[in-house]
């Protein structure tokens, strides 16, 4: 019955424990290890025109949702501009409440302005962790064809031009690319050229290809957006994307060739503008681009700040940053405890008090390892001496404890001092913590002195000693540590096998030792 | 490495894991260690169910008390000071005589009274007691250890471990001290460990250092083949341990006194497990077969006919 149950717990505590982590590390994304940096970007746009003393209304479009990415911290930087922010048809048709259009916009204006005139839209892109789930799709209904309006001599020309590529074309992976290439500019053909009269550059040549697109029964339209790479003046580079067997397509008008863009930012989409304004001059957009390197932790953290808050708010993170810290150090305890429990009842170590290396190893967390076992040494060391002559006087044992722990901080306050003299800084490193700690070990090794002789009392400083750096690499590992305050349901795993090791029957390794007479006949 | 453990696995040793897990923690409900771990109730205890204990010459509860001292090392020449919550035998100091105003202690050194006094104040303060809490001191009468071990034991007291479980003497072990345990009766320390016989109550086998022995390193006498008197009796004393506090898994610590014959010295709830070592056997058949004849034997009487016969090697 007993062992039903134990058994029932540990699969619980193990199935609930893991199955937390694993939601957490693999659907929200939490990174495993501690170090992974994420390149998040700032994008910025600056709007600068000249004010004509008289209304004045500029319009930008701006990131929506992008594939890949989540835009966060947008901010609009403008003095005393009204700002309005809306969506926008991909014909640029002013603003709408469909949320299915694809373009968002913001608005500045003001009812008079004068002179040069400077407007900043910046925003932060952070690469989503995990693109299956939350990638912003398409709109899934199919797109409707829009009439190119082209005047009856283009639309010969069109034609001529759609036979010529689709006669030299097999489907439409051979059909976009052919058009494409005699679109570009400087085409030689001369229905291009007549249709690309007044279009110049490859805005035209994609905006013409769209047109012919929709002309030959193709829904398509043009992406206007950026490469991310560190620039001061990012280009606008011009892709299209047609809708083709259930499914859009990205085709690169630069490389000729179908694919899904890398590190290309979609900002917009359709035949409008970047910007637009009104009751202004010299209208200039300048985009910059710039990677700023955090940690995926962070970057995690606050993307699902934004998208999931109601995870967030119970999490270790919502604490002050003084009672994280805190809790960094103190949930590293269990791990301690759990390797102190396997050492001692699997390994069969012996050790002074039961936690005590415990609490050493987190004394020398704040100490550093080398620095810490020196310490410790010559403070037991120093101590014990005195402890020892203590004895001679016949104190009782609670005054002579305290004895021993004025000695101890007064050594210590010492050791710090000459340390700091002769220059080293890690002497004064010490704090209140391994002091009692400090004074409770040599009181226990002084008894066992006197009881058990200095050998066995060497060795079990010894054993506690290898066992307190044990437990403090563990519990300084920065991936453990890592872990521990991210997935702290990790917790419940360890106490699972707390429990398990809790009805380990078997022989402890040490034990072999110890029993060798019986192995021998 | 596997292999090693499946052949104390097939040896039958107990581990520490298991004995705790399989017997400590089952067999000794937690309300009656105080009846083993306090010495004092201990005595109190076995007295009145008419065990052999040392007797006590004093309790010392608090530090005025200390002022009836000086009149009670009056009244005796030797006896044996120690915490009643002591584990392992720490904090004990035997004064074996006394020389004009000191006390000689078993290594011939001398201890003034006022030393005698000082170990006291420590044992109260609960230097030695388990987790440190305020104890009680108690002077009881120091063993005369019969001339029965004068040939295999150096200094110390020798004394006879008996496990006993479920009332049934299930393996015991003597204790030799030697030089090198400093008169200790702890394997650990360098005390030699004995194998006896359950049947004859004669020495079997030896180990000291973990190694097989067969003389005593300070007497170079041979250890096996020592009888030792009254076995019966004995083993009747440490059934009675049982009936006494109710504690499945038992040690009895057991001391031949040359006048008074076996007294028992303590009561273990938690017996170590180098018996085994010593006895160069396993604890497990002889617990299994008692557990699957237990419930036969109502009186101590059948209890020690059943071990006699069951364990004899």
């Amino acid at each position: 019955m007993n062992s039903l149950q134990l058994k029932l717990l540990v699969s619980l505590l193990l199935l609930t424990g893991l199955g937390i982590f694993g939601y957490k590390a693999f659907v929200l994304g939490f990174p495993l290890t501690p170090e992974e940096q994420t390149r998040t970007w700032n994008v910025e746009a600056r709007v600068s025109f000249e004010a004509q003393d008289s209304p004045v209304k500029a319009t930008l479009q701006t990131l929506n949702r992008l594939p890949r990415f989540v835009v966060t911290d947008e901010y609009f930087i403008s003095d005393d501009y009204g700002l309005l922010r809306g969506m926008q048809a991909e014909d640029g048709s002013g603003l709408t409440n469909d949320t299915d259009a694809e373009n968002a916009i913001a608005v500045w204006s003001k009812r008079s302005a004068k002179g040069k005139q400077d407007l900043f839209y910046s925003a932060r892109l952070r690469p989503e962790n995990n693109s299956d789930d939350r990638t912003w799709v398409h709109p899934t209904d199919i797109p409707r064809l829009v009439d190119p309006q082209f005047t009856p001599a283009e639309q010969a020309a069109a034609n001529s031009l759609l036979t010529k590529v689709g006669s030299e074309s097999a489907d439409i992976e051979t059909f976009v690319p052919h058009l494409m290439q005699l679109l570009m500019p400087p085409s030689d053909n001369t229905d291009a050229a007549y249709l690309l009269r007044g279009h110049p550059g490859r805005l035209g040549a994609v905006n013409m290809a769209v047109r012919l697109l929709h002309f030959s029964g193709i829904p398509a339209q043009s992406v206007h957006g950026i490469t991310l790479s560190t620039s001061n003046n990012a280009p606008l580079s011009h892709w299209l994307e047609l809708y083709h067997d259930g499914a859009w397509h990205m085709f690169d008008v630069t490389q000729g060739a179908f694919g899904t863009p890398g590190d290309f930012v979609p900002w917009w989409r359709g035949n409008a503008p970047l910007a637009s304004l009104k009751g202004g001059d010299n209208l200039e957009v300048t985009l910059s681009v710039a990677p700023v390197s955090v940690s995926s932790l962070k970057n995690t953290v606050e993307q699902l700040n934004i998208t999931e808050p109601a995870i967030m708010g119970f999490s270790l993170f919502n604490l002050p940053v003084q009672a994280q810290a805190t809790y960094r150090v103190i949930l590293l305890i269990p791990i301690g405890a759990l390797l102190l429990v396997f050492l001692r009842n699997v390994i069969g170590f012996s050790t002074f008090g039961t936690f005590m290396p415990a609490l050493i190893a987190l004394s020398f967390r704040e100490t550093e390892l080398l620095w810490g076992v020196c310490l410790f040494s010559i403070v037991i060391i120093l101590g014990l001496s005195v402890r020892l002559y203590l004895e001679h006087l016949k104190l009782l044992l609670v005054p002579r404890l305290a004895c021993v722990l004025i000695v101890v901080v007064l050594l210590m306050a010492g050791i710090s001092v000459v340390s700091f003299k002769l220059g080293f800084p890690r002497g004064i490193s010490v704090s209140l913590f391994p002091m009692v700690i400090l004074s409770m070990t040599i009181e226990r090794v002084s008894v066992m002195w006197d009881e058990m002789g200095a050998g066995k009392a060497i060795q079990q400083i010894i054993g506690t000693m290898a066992v307190a750096v044990l437990a403090y690499l563990a519990m300084s590992n920065q991936y453990i540590e890592h872990l521990t305050f991210v997935f702290p349901e990790l917790f419940l795993v360890l106490l699972a096998l707390t429990m398990m090791t809790g009805r380990y029957t078997g022989f402890r390794l040490l034990e072999l030792i110890r029993f060798r007479a019986l192995l021998k006949r | 490495m596997l292999g090693w453990f499946r052949k104390l696995r097939s040896l039958g040793v107990v581990g520490l894991n298991s004995r705790n897990a399989g017997y400590v923690l089952p067999h000794n409900p937690r309300p009656l260690y105080p009846l083993v771990d306090d010495k004092i109730t201990t005595k109190r205890l076995t007295e009145s169910a008419g065990l052999n204990v040392p007797e006590l010459y004093g309790i010392f509860r608090s530090q005025h008390e200390l002022k009836r001292l000086p009149e009670l090392l009056e009244r005796h020449d030797s006896f044996v000071v120690k915490p009643a919550r002591g584990a392992g035998g720490n904090g004990i100091m035997v004064i074996t005589g006394k020389l004009g105003h000191s006390f000689r202690k078993p290594d011939d050194s001398l201890v003034s009274a006022e030393s005698i006094s000082f170990h006291i104040l420590n044992i109260l303060s609960g230097m030695y007691s388990l987790g440190g809490m305020p104890d009680r001191a108690m002077v009881e009468y120091c063993v005369q250890f019969s001339p029965v071990f004068r040939d295999i034991a150096y200094q110390g007291v020798p004394d006879i471990r008996i496990i006993v479980y479920k009332g049934v003497p299930v393996m015991a072990m003597l204790r030799l001290p030697t030089r090198e345990s400093d008169g200790k009766a702890n394997l650990h320390q360098g005390a030699m460990g004995c194998g006896i016989d359950m049947h004859t109550g004669m020495t079997t086998t030896a180990v000291w250092k973990n190694a097989g022995c067969d003389t005593h390193p300070d007497t170079l006498n041979p250890i096996g083949g020592v009888a030792i008197p009254d076995w019966r009796e004995l083993l009747k004393q440490a059934a009675l341990g049982y009936t006494v506090t109710g504690l499945g898994y038992l040690g009895v610590d057991i001391v031949l006194d040359k006048t008074q014959g076996p007294l028992i010295l303590e009561l273990n709830a938690r017996p170590g497990l180098a018996i085994q070592v010593a006895n160069r056997a396993g604890l497990r058949h002889r617990l299994d077969s008692v557990d699957a004849v237990h419930q036969s034997l109502e009186t101590e009487e059948q209890r020690i006919d059943y071990a006699m016969e069951a364990f004899a090697s």
